[in-house]
């Protein structure tokens, strides 16, 4: 090896990380931190006793016990609602924005525009969580109105910037002189979008509108402080079940919305890499 | 009257504001006859491209007028013009197949359905495409997006085609094919294209009329043999294939309205008459152009019209090119035929004669 690097005769083989001491055992030890974890969440939640350190035999006991229980039925339909409405709104705000952060004559303060529109990614989310508490508190005495309504908006604002990156990736992608060539063969600017814009964007759009799902469905700190009384998503409502007497029925539900997010991130893998 | 498909009236294109003002294109006119191949040529930022998008209309003058059959059309969108383009990068469709590709201009005009099948394989069979018609654009190779890119544009049967360098992404042998076919399709379809290319041999070969361009100008329209033969500036004969520039004495002054005259080399008694543009008619002094092939080399130096000495020779096949020091100090150079007799074969260092006959001398207006 020294006599390799001093001699310089035969050519050193490139640096790669992959050959250095010790890194198939730190991967590993990533590998176990991150999945350990999960791992034994979910095996428990197969636990036919009601502790979560004692194996007492398999069972889908507790994925019953959850499907039966009305409170997660709820917070479950509750938490999709919230999803599939924020994922659309915040996926039309996305593309509308991308669009019109791509599609026209550079102006000044674009970067500007770029850095509000994803700004949730950058504002600590409690301080979200505490300045919509309060903004939706005076909202709320002049209206009077008390529904979903306001877990829906908030779900939307943060959600943006999800929906956003992806679909702005698509469009830089996306070679101009297309819509030019479309305008050149007598495509009027509304036909120009709907036949070659929207159809080479779409892939884009669903993979913003499944990480804004996904991200919605999990929300916590942003819900907890939102919500009024019985509108408890899944997330809260484990939050909630936590400071009571835990039993591998949470186990269950987590492995449900995992098994959910993952769905989900696959298919957004797969649209995303989908060239047309 | 000559029939003129677009005629270009007075018009520019600034780019920017006053201190960084680009004049990419700087009081323009020509006018383009129906059914003619007609080039822009020039080297890269000469405004070529700049032109052809103004007669597109992606892009609108700063002033001037463009008139398409005697219609103003400064201010039509693109959709609005009966203007199709062959873009540099093709810009296929990625998500539509070859045959959709064709369709999409006829069937945002709005054909009834029939006729669109119809045209579409008319389109493939003048590109010899209807194999491929039911592929993706990223399943076939360079050449044949080249056709369908020509296809596409040509299907609507548009009054004038653009066509922006289109076959610079091509290899040499495919380019030298695709030259021929263009022509092909130009005139079975008998449509004005305009053709954009910084390769002069490309503009001569498929040209009915050239315009040559720099800075933002049309420095000459015409034929490629007047382009060659007949360069009005230095500009142009630079540019067009090889020449030699030697500036001359002006001595016979032209008299009235006459634009002949006579000028003398330098070192030389001999005189000859050539014509004079208008503008040198009061200078003493003049450039004059000389195309290589144009001079002849001899052994003997008297009567010659330039002496030097032989620097290099460069063997081509065809011909050699002799490199010879002239005896002020610049550079000229001879074109000869290569020939099985050999014939006059001089040395690198020898004192040699060049001939030229008083036809081939151009005197340049610059």
């Amino acid at each position: 090896m020294a006599k390799q690097m001093t001699g310089g005769l035969i050519r050193k083989k490139p640096f790669s990380i992959t050959r250095q001491h010790g890194f198939t055992t730190i991967a590993l030890i990533c590998f176990f931190v991150l999945y350990a974890p999960i791992l034994t969440l979910v095996f428990y939640s197969f636990n036919a006793g009601n502790n979560l350190m004692l194996w007492e035999g398999f069972s889908f006991h507790w994925y019953v016990k959850a499907y039966e229980n009305e409170l997660v039925q709820e917070a479950a339909i509750r938490s999709l609602i919230i999803a599939v409405s924020a994922s659309l709104i915040s996926t039309l705000v996305a593309t509308m924005a991308a669009l019109g952060t791509t599609r026209t004559a550079k102006f000044k303060g674009q970067s500007m525009i770029f850095l509000m529109i994803n700004q949730p990614l950058m504002v600590p989310e409690i301080v979200t969580a505490v300045a919509l508490l309060i903004f939706f508190a005076i909202i709320k005495t002049f209206t009077g109105y008390y529904g979903l309504g306001y877990l829906i908006a908030a779900h939307s604002a943060f959600c943006v910037p999800f929906a956003y990156l992806p679909i702005k990736a698509r469009l830089d992608g996306m070679d101009l002189s297309l819509e030019t060539a479309a305008g050149d063969l007598y495509a009027t600017p509304f036909r120009v979008f709907r036949r070659v814009t929207l159809p080479l964007l779409f892939p884009g759009i669903m993979a913003g509108a499944m990480l804004a799902f996904v991200i919605s469905l999990d929300d916590v700190i942003i819900t907890e402080f939102v919500k009024t009384a019985g509108q408890d998503t899944l997330p809260t409502y484990m939050l909630g079940q936590l400071r009571r007497v835990i039993t591998p029925e949470i186990n269950a539900i987590s492995t449900v919305l995992l098994g959910i997010s993952l769905l989900v991130v696959t298919l957004f893998f797969l649209v995303s890499r989908k060239r047309f | 009257m000559v029939d003129d498909t677009i005629r270009i009236e007075g018009v520019g294109k600034y780019f920017g504001a006053e201190p960084n003002l680009v004049k990419a294109l700087d009081n323009v006119s020509v006018n383009i006859r129906r059914n003619e191949f007609f080039t822009l040529l020039g080297p890269s930022g000469c405004g070529k491209t700049t032109l052809l998008r103004l007669i597109a209309g992606f892009e609108s003058p700063s002033f001037g007028t463009i008139l398409l059959d005697n219609k103003d059309i400064t201010t039509l969108p693109p959709y609005q013009r009966s203007v199709n383009t062959v873009f540099q990068s093709y810009a296929l469709f990625p998500h539509l197949t070859v045959a959709q590709n064709i369709s999409f201009g006829l069937e945002m005009l709005n054909k009834p359905k029939h006729e669109i099948n119809q045209t579409v394989d008319e389109m493939l069979a003048l590109v010899h495409m209807e194999e491929l018609k039911d592929r993706r654009t990223n399943q076939i190779s360079g050449g044949q997006q080249q056709r369908v890119a020509l296809a596409r544009a040509l299907a609507p049967k548009p009054d004038v085609l653009l066509l922006d360098e289109p076959l610079s992404a091509l290899d040499y042998k495919l380019r030298r094919g695709m030259q021929i076919e263009l022509k092909r399709l130009q005139l079975e379809t008998g449509i004005t294209f305009i053709f954009v290319t910084h390769d002069q041999e490309e503009a001569l070969t498929m040209s009915d009329r050239i315009a040559v361009m720099n800075e933002g100008h049309i420095l000459q329209v015409g034929s490629p043999d007047e382009i060659y033969n007949d360069p009005q500036e230095r500009f142009v004969a630079d540019f067009i294939g090889e020449s030699n520039f030697v500036e001359v004495d002006i001595v016979g002054k032209a008299s009235g309205a006459s634009s002949s005259g006579s000028i003398r080399f330098a070192n030389s008694k001999k005189s000859y008459p050539v014509k004079i543009p208008a503008n040198k008619k009061n200078d003493k002094k003049a450039l004059v152009f000389i195309r290589p092939e144009h001079a002849r080399l001899d052994g003997k130096t008297r009567g010659a019209t330039l002496t030097g000495t032989l620097a290099n020779k460069l063997f081509f096949g065809t011909d050699t090119n002799y490199h010879i020091d002239l005896d002020d100090g610049s550079q000229f150079v001879v074109r000869a035929q290569n020939t099985l007799e050999g014939g006059f074969s001089p040395a690198v260092g020898d004192k040699l004669g060049i001939f030229v006959d008083e036809n081939a001398l151009k005197v340049l207006k610059d």
